[in-house]
């Protein structure tokens, strides 16, 4: 299987008050096409540091992260923003959104952006529209988005990531302003999209949305310290179940 | 606590407080500095004319006359000083050994004996005497050549050889220094007492300078008038002197209040800006159950102290600024310029504004919710639509829309910066008409010539033939001696191949009383143009020899109106004279009258002349002007013949002043919209910072951030420069004639304008400075990581 995303010695450090702090120590990973990874661990293990250095969006202090076979430490500003446009869609902790814009407008955004498809105005504001629908907030997508609620601006958020249809997609914890209901529909869409191909980097708390994943990773202290490869999800209850009670016990061990 | 917090939030927000800090030093600077102008020149020639003692009445007579000492026996007179001058013609002088072409008049040479008035030097320090060896001389003896202290003025006649080191330019409230006037010298009394007595007597004219202190001007005057061979000037004369140096000093005013209202509109942008900034904050505070006096009191010191540096510095900067401002204007006048109470007042002023903004805005506090806080006072009830343009819908780029959709969802503050922005295009555009005005034919009427007057003639040179020289003498003698000047005017201009019309214009002050008012009017007389030819602002033109028309001032003076009848003084005769109708003018500070066209004038007392007015038969355009005027001056040998414009220009001797002012404003409004521009994209960007790094973790790329920040000022440059072209003619004449009225009684003027310059030339400038301001600041986006998004509050 094609390797899509490859660190080598990956290290964050942030200073602050001239006191450094070490948040991510020599990370080596590897994620082929077609994963969906969960990363778990405690809080402040530097999940979300990882995710940021991963996909481009902060420089790593030192290693080398190659996506789809290009380094992004080499690449220009200009070669990272079309990355992040058109191959990465992201999905973050806080729900971040131009409050210029409508809820629609902020999804379809990065769409009339990007020139990877020759689309009208129009075309993209209909597939706007209609991954709206799928998740569900179609009736709030000319509101401000400081009229929605925090379930729906998460939703609203992934449906952005997803207007480009990227090929990975980095969520950090995207279920977490979500309710079991919507959390669910939301982890389905993303399983559904990984069946379709997209590879999937997803840091999470809960363990029931990591059981869906093939990978989950266990971040301690900016470590990675434990690896379960589970396999594909192919759906069905019975097996959700199974997978989650094992995985569960893995957790255990890990201190979880 | 308390302090914690405030502590926290100058280092956190750092970017922010420095920002408004200089928001309030560039306001507190711009606000002192105007101030300081405004009441340095409001207070204008009066205060010049105090500091300067200038008595009630000035009489100049030949040194033989024993005026002076009749006049010390009348107990009315307080004080009598008296200055000594000879006249020596200019071909005697060399300066820094070169002939002084330039100069004209015969130049007087006075003593520090005695001052009649307090002299100043350019410094603005008082003269009390001039060194042996060394000379002051008025700006008009220069004419314009740039002279260093030390310079060597040689003056030869006869056998006779003196040469004085330049010691500087004096200013003197007494005495016209324009140009066209007689020049003085200042030297060490030693120095003149020599000179005078290597003098031949007969060679050169000699004069006596009286500065007379009076209660009884009337006594004073009518002695004087008795007297042969003197010429008399009262205060009010004395202020006509500096009547154009006033406009310009009022023009600067002008662009100074518009200066202070940008500033004040800026400071108004700044702290909107900033506390709608802190309202999350607030939210929190509110939320965990600190106080509102708490949460106010805490706002109030932050702004007070930023205030408070921010005047302390501006305060500190306008002192420079101010003089920078007074400089071109303040070559004849001393100004109050050092009056810094009243920029004091400007600081102070942005201080109180401050505490006011923030106080006023602070006071929502105390209505909001937490949550509302929050949510940046935002209630959660709409009803109305919100986004006027759908990015899916639209077919603008995408840069593009969002430029635009950012000024519109934030009217207010895009509002602000395009008044901002308009004040800015209307500094330059404003003086830049005015600067067109006062050097075209516009403001003609104003001088009392006939507007169709293609060309004057101020004087007669030698080959212009007797008998147009006997003409001009007989009409200034005999009040039907003006056909002859006309007709031969007439026929020099026909026997010459350009045929046309002569007119002549003349004035002479005369005592005017009303029931119990009575003031000093000068009556304007036009021959050989109807009285009806002239504009009115009310009422009608005055047709028969009983008629007058006066200006509004006059009328205000004398509490007449139009239909009242008021008694001439015609020197020694009475005469009565009905009110048709008022004018507007320049002439005698606006105390001014106009009658009709064969009006009989006492013209032994003339003072007003304006020499030959021309108005060429058929439609001449300007070429065919200019060309008429080249060979009037070949056929007159007279140098002094000028088109309307070049009249005005050579009236108010103001377009070089005001040029150079133009270029000072241009460049002074350069510079203040660029640190306003900068200031204000700097605060969006610190204020936008997590939307910035969102747009670059979506993948957006710098330059179309930068693209988007810069389209947004150029969006509010554009519409400022817009609304400044269709306000700047209607303002520009509003404050035209304002200005004009402070100078003489100007109800309405017509203004001149260069369409280019003011239409697209200055919205050009600010369109540019805007564009390229905001750029270089938006660079600094490229310095906002993707990652930063989770980083910000
Ligand atoms: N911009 C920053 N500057 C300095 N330190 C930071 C910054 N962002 C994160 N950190 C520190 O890095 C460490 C890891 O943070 P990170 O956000 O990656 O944790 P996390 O694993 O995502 O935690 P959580 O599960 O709570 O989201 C933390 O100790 C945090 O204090
Ligand atoms: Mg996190």
């Amino acid at each position: 299987m094609n390797t899509v995303l490859q660190t080598k010695g990956l290290c964050k450090t942030y200073i602050v008050n001239k006191r450094q702090n070490n948040v991510l120590k020599n990370i080596d990973l590897t994620i082929c096409e077609g994963e969906m990874v969960a990363i778990m661990g405690p809080s402040g293990s530097g999940k979300s540091t990882l995710l940021y250095c991963v996909s481009g969006m902060d420089r790593a202090t030192a290693g080398e992260v190659v996506f789809n076979g290009r380094q992004t430490a080499k690449l220009s500003d200009k070669a990272l923003s079309q990355l992040r446009l058109d191959e990465m869609g992201f999905i973050f902790q806080q729900m971040y959104m131009m409050k210029n814009l409508s809820v629609l407008d902020n999804i379809i955004l990065p769409a009339v952006k990007s020139k990877k498809n020759r689309e009208s105005r129009k075309q993209i504001e209909e597939r706007g529209r209609q991954l709206c629908r799928k998740l569900g907030i179609e009736d709030v997508g000319s509101n401000d988005i400081n009229e929605v609620s925090g379930g729906q601006l998460q939703r609203a958020c992934i449906c952005r990531s997803l207007i480009n249809s990227p090929k990975m997609i980095f969520a950090d914890e995207p279920t977490g302003a979500l309710n079991r209901a919507s959390s669910d529909e939301v982890m389905n869409e993303l399983l559904s999209l990984n069946r379709d191909g997209t590879t999937i980097l997803c840091v999470t708390h809960d363990p029931k949305v990591a059981a869906k994943c093939s990978r989950v990773l266990y971040l301690v202290d900016g470590g990675i310290v434990g690896e379960k490869n589970m396999g594909h999800f192919a759906g069905g209850d019975k097996a959700l179940r199974d997978r989650e009670r094992e995985l569960n016990g893995w957790l255990m061990e890990q201190g979880w | 606590m308390f302090w914690r917090i405030l502590k926290k939030d100058l280092r956190r927000k750092k970017t922010m407080n420095v920002i408004l800090l200089l928001f309030a030093i560039l306001c507190s600077m711009l606000a002192a500095a105007s101030l300081n102008n405004i009441v340095a020149v409001t207070g204008g020639i009066e205060h010049f004319m105090t500091i300067s003692q200038v008595p009630d009445v000035k009489i100049s007579m030949p040194t033989d006359q024993t005026l002076d000492e009749t006049l010390r026996k009348l107990d009315s007179v307080r004080e009598l000083r008296t200055e000594e001058q000879f006249y020596m013609t200019p071909d005697h002088f060399k300066l820094k050994g070169e002939k002084m072409k330039n100069l004209i008049n015969g130049t007087s040479f006075s003593s520090d004996r005695e001052f009649g008035i307090k002299y100043f030097d350019s410094d603005d320090a008082e003269i009390t005497a001039v060194p042996k060896g060394s000379f002051y001389c008025t700006k008009s003896f220069l004419q314009g050549i740039s002279c260093e202290k030390g310079d060597i003025l040689d003056v030869r006649f006869g056998d006779e050889s003196f040469s004085f080191r330049f010691a500087g330019v004096y200013k003197t409230a007494a005495h016209d220094t324009n140009y066209a006037s007689s020049p003085n010298i200042m030297l060490n009394s030693a120095d003149w007492d020599e000179m005078n007595g290597a003098m031949d007597d007969a060679a050169f004219m000699k004069e006596k300078t009286l500065y007379v202190k009076t209660d009884d001007m009337d006594s004073v005057l009518s002695m004087a008038g008795d007297t042969e061979g003197i010429s008399v000037s009262t205060r009010d004369t004395m202020k006509g002197y500096f009547l154009y140096d006033m406009l310009t000093a009022y023009i600067l005013l002008a662009v100074c209040v518009l200066l202070v209202i940008a500033a004040f509109v800026t400071l108004r942008f700044a702290i909107g800006f900033t506390i709608s900034e802190e309202f999350r904050e607030i939210g929190v505070m509110k939320a965990v159950g600190i106080q509102n006096r708490g949460i106010r009191s805490l706002y109030i010191t932050k702004y007070s102290a930023i205030a408070l540096v921010g005047a302390v510095i501006g305060y500190a900067g306008s002192l420079p600024l101010s003089n920078y401002l007074l400089e071109s204007i303040s070559r004849n006048i001393v100004f109050t310029g050092s009056n810094t109470m009243i920029g004091l007042v400007g600081s102070v002023a942005v201080v109180a504004l401050i505490l006011l903004f923030s106080y006023g805005c602070t006071k929502g506090i105390k209505k909001m919710s937490p949550i509302d806080a929050v949510r940046n006072g935002q209630t959660g009830e709409r009803f109305g639509k919100k986004g006027v343009m759908r990015l899916g819908r639209s077919r603008l780029p995408a840069t593009g829309f969002m430029a635009l959709n950012d000024v519109l969802r934030a009217p207010k503050q895009f509002t602000i910066i395009t008044v901002v922005f308009t004040l800015c295009v209307l500094m330059m555009t404003i003086m830049s008409n005015m600067a067109c005005t006062l050097s075209s034919d516009k403001p003609i009427s104003l001088f009392a010539i006939p507007v169709k007057t293609d060309a004057s003639i101020l004087e007669f040179g030698e080959i212009a033939g007797s008998g147009i020289n006997e003409a001009m003498q007989e009409a200034m003698t005999d009040n039907d001696g003006w056909k002859a000047l006309v007709e031969q005017g007439e026929i020099m201009l026909a026997e010459n191949g350009m045929p046309g019309k002569c007119t002549v214009t003349m004035g002479d002050i005369y005592t005017t009383v009303h029931n119990d008012k009575s003031a000093g009017i000068s009556y304007l007389v036009t021959r050989n143009a109807p009285a009806e030819e002239f504009v009115y602002d009310q009422g009608s033109a005055p047709m028969k020899q009983d008629e007058v028309a006066l200006t509004a001032m006059a009328l205000e003076e004398l509490a007449a109106g139009i239909g009242d009848r008021i008694t001439v003084n015609l020197g020694g005769t009475e005469k009565e004279f009905i009110i048709t109708g008022t004018f507007s003018t320049f002439l005698n500070n606006g105390m001014a009258a106009r009658l009709c066209e064969n009006a009989e004038l006492n013209l032994a007392k003339v003072h007003t002349f304006m020499g030959l007015q021309i108005e060429f038969d058929g439609d001449l355009n300007q070429e065919e002007i200019e060309e008429n005027i080249r060979k009037l001056k070949e056929v007159t040998g007279c140098d002094k013949i000028y088109t309307n414009a070049k009249m005005v220009e050579t009236f108010t001797e103001m377009s070089g002043t005001l040029n150079l002012i133009k270029k000072m404003m241009m460049l002074m409004t350069v510079i203040v919209t660029s640190l306003i521009v900068i200031l204000m994209e700097r605060s969006f960007i610190s204020k936008e910072k997590s939307e910035i790094a969102l747009m670059k973790a979506v993948g957006v790329r710098n330059s179309a951030i930068i693209g988007q920040h810069t389209l947004r000022f150029a969006f509010v440059a554009v519409i400022a420069s817009i609304i400044a072209s269709g306000a700047v003619l209607p303002i520009s004449k509003l404050l035209l004639t304002f200005i004009f009225s402070m100078i003489g009684s100007v109800a309405s003027t017509g203004i001149a304008f260069h369409a280019f310059e003011i239409f697209a030339v200055c919205p050009a400038i600010l369109i540019r400075v805007a564009v390229i301001g905001t750029f270089l600041t938006a660079l600094y986006t490229k310095t906002i990581r993707a990652s930063d998004t989770a980083s910000i509050e």
